[in-house]
């Protein structure tokens, strides 16, 4: 559906616009033509026919031939042809003229061109507070009768005044070209159309005080439209509007501003070294053509032959040390192979293991046991306590173990004394015999 | 130390005590210091007192030359080495050569600037692109940045090119001579300073009509 429009033109593209450049200038003069009264709204033949004349002189054209070919080009969209009394006569199509005058604005933007932006401000956005701000359907009017046309108007004037600004520095580009015939008056023309492109930047201060008081006075009177919702509504669309399209023109107003002043201070100062300048630029375009004719691309490296001239500059870095973070991309993902396990031995090396544990952990237990009755002044029968020892843990290694552990700490202690007298005494819980050993405390 | 201080009153300075420093490190790793951006503070600081003990200094400590210049009327500093020799930067690491990719990119944006003569000297990756794909010599740019000449690139030769030249810039940003504006989108503003590469090759680009000489030997480096 969105396409059918895209699909009417493209079937008519070569009707709607004007098929040459000779069918563009006839229709542009005719309708110049009508406007300063040389010729009727409704013209004759013998006045087309002329105006044809008129530009094929201007192209230097064969005239019989164009008569023809151009009648027939423009026939349908651009003029009609009715009939007044005897004779017909010829009228140009609104569309014809709308064409016309959008062509002739853009390209030829006389009276703009005459004026500061300024004025069309203030022809466009005339606000009479009294009479504007009276109510919400006043300002309302303001709005659709005075804002609403002029943004088209001021955006166009900013627009050409842009393109002008744009025209005139990349005309400047030529004074930098080699072999320019007259620099000094090329330079001084171009002075005078920058004088007038800074009355147009001064004008464009100026635009932009009048767009800040125009704002000001819109929001200046919020609280007088701020009695219900609707009509704050109303006044709050219209004004984020105008700042919305003010912003916008400011903004184009600053760009242009800034392009204006930046192309005025260096012509200023070209006259005196344009020579210079000239040769340089011609000389470095040579330089970088040598060197991108003589460079190599080796291995993804730009690289120039040995034999030209290096240049150096001082370069001492500031070192920083820092742990490189390298990233090897590649990694293994295979887990190593585990060994075969022999689950009988492995069980009975564990139970071993425990089983040690367990003993060391008992004799410790015995051996502080024991202490804590030597500090506490008993004195120790170690015959009696291997019984004890072997009925609770059922085993002969842990009573071995604290008698060793005993004697090894009782050796270091200065206040305990190791008494063992040889007489063998045998243990009625197993079938174990031991020498009488006695300790006890020396401390009084 | 008194007597110090009268050869280089610099060093009673406040603007010293703030910026002294850092406009050493800067200059000393080979940043051209001009009235722009981050570095408007030590300008200020070099700009007061280059004639007070400043230049002196470098030239007694350093047998260096801390050199004023001046491009479209706009002054900029930077640390240079004496006619015949290197001064205390003659060891290893504390000098480089130009590589030749800047070069050729220093020269491409020295021509770019001196273009733009009457405008601000923004540049945009579009612009770029339009002298490597577009331009009279975009044989020789292709060549150069992809290694072939062909009508349509890889996305990875692009991505590949637009590094490289990044990489490039990057080192001109930390020389001071172009200043990033949105480095993702590879916009920038080339500087004033950019001129220094003119008066490192100004003999050769005054003399370019015998620069051929320097290519008949075609060993490469």
């Amino acid at each position: 559906m969105e396409q059918d429009i895209l699909l009417s033109i493209s079937r008519s593209y070569s009707e709607v616009l004007p098929p040459s450049k000779e069918a563009l200038l006839l229709i542009v003069w005719l309708t110049q033509k009508i406007e300063k009264g040389e010729i009727e709204e409704e013209f004759t033949t013998r006045d087309f026919e002329e105006a044809v004349e008129d530009i094929a002189d201007f192209l230097q054209l064969d005239k019989n031939l164009q008569k023809e070919t151009l009648a027939k080009k423009t026939s349908s969209y651009f003029y009609e042809t009715i009939p007044k009394g005897k004779e017909y006569r010829i009228q140009l199509t609104i569309y014809a003229k709308d064409l016309s005058k959008l062509i002739t604005d853009r390209i030829q933007p006389e009276i703009i061109q005459q004026l500061e932006l300024i004025h069309t401000f203030k022809r466009t956005l005339p606000l009479d507070e009294a009479k504007d701000f009276e109510s919400i359907a006043t300002f309302q009017y303001w709005y659709e009768s005075h804002f609403l046309p002029a943004q088209k108007v001021i955006l166009s004037h900013t627009e050409i005044l842009s393109q002008k600004v744009e025209n005139s520095i990349n005309e400047l580009r030529t004074l930098l070209k080699p072999n320019i015939e007259s620099p000094k008056e090329l330079i001084n023309k171009f002075e005078i159309i920058f004088d007038d492109l800074a009355k147009q930047a001064s004008g464009l201060a100026s635009t932009l005080d009048f767009k800040n008081e125009t704002l000001n006075k819109i929001k200046a009177v919020k609280e007088q439209f701020s009695q219900d919702v609707e009509t704050f509504n109303q006044y709050d669309r219209m004004q984020r509007e105008v700042d919305a399209f003010f912003q916008n023109i400011s903004r184009r107003i600053i760009a242009i501003n800034e392009k204006i002043q930046i192309a005025s201070k260096r012509l200023r100062n070209l006259l005196d070294n344009l020579r210079h300048k000239q040769q340089f630029k011609i000389n470095l375009e040579k330089f970088l053509q040598t060197l991108l004719l003589n460079a190599k691309n080796v291995k993804g490296e730009i690289v120039l032959p040995v034999s030209f001239p290096r240049r150096e500059i001082p370069f001492s870095q500031i070192k920083f040390v820092s742990i490189p973070k390298i990233d090897f991309k590649l990694f293994n993902l295979s887990k190593p192979e585990r060994p075969e396990v022999n689950q009988a031995h492995y069980q009975k090396q564990k139970d071993k293991n425990l089983s040690m544990l367990k003993i060391q952990q008992q004799t410790a237990r015995w051996i502080d046991k024991i202490e804590t009755e030597i500090k506490s002044g008993n004195e120790i029968h170690f015959e009696e306590w291997l019984d004890k020892i072997v009925e609770t843990e059922n085993n002969l290694e842990v009573p071995i173990q604290v008698c060793y552990g005993l004697i090894q700490r009782i050796n270091k202690e200065k206040n305990v004394e190791l008494t063992i007298d040889k007489e063998v005494v045998s243990s009625s819980k197993s079938d174990l015999q031991l020498w009488k050993m006695k300790i006890q405390s020396t401390r009084s | 130390m008194e007597n110090e201080n009268s050869i280089y009153p610099f060093l009673n300075s406040d603007l010293a005590k703030k910026y002294f420093a850092d406009t050493d490190f800067a200059l000393k790793q080979g940043r051209h210091i001009q009235d722009f951006g981050n570095d408007h503070k030590l300008f200020v600081f070099i700009d007061e007192y280059f004639d007070k003990g400043l230049q002196t200094y470098y030239e007694n400590f350093f047998v260096m030359k801390l050199k004023r210049a001046e491009a479209d009327r706009e002054r900029y500093y930077f640390l240079d080495f004496p006619e015949d020799s290197k001064g205390k930067f003659g060891k290893e690491n504390r000098s480089k050569e130009l590589e030749d990719d800047r070069l050729i990119f220093g020269i491409l944006l020295l021509n770019l600037y001196k273009e733009k003569f009457f405008e601000k000297k923004e540049i945009r990756w579009q612009e770029l692109e339009q002298i490597f794909k577009e331009s009279e010599h975009k044989e020789l740019w292709q060549h150069l940045l992809y290694g072939k000449v062909k009508h349509n690139y890889s996305v990875n030769e692009e991505i590949e090119m637009k590094a490289k030249v990044v990489r490039i810039l990057k080192s001109f940003e930390d020389l001071g001579w172009i200043y990033f504006i949105n480095q993702e989108e590879i916009h920038f503003e080339i500087l004033t300073s950019i001129d220094r590469i003119s008066k490192l090759y100004g003999d050769i680009i005054n003399d370019v009509e015998n620069l051929q000489a320097y290519f008949s030997n075609e060993q490469l480096s």
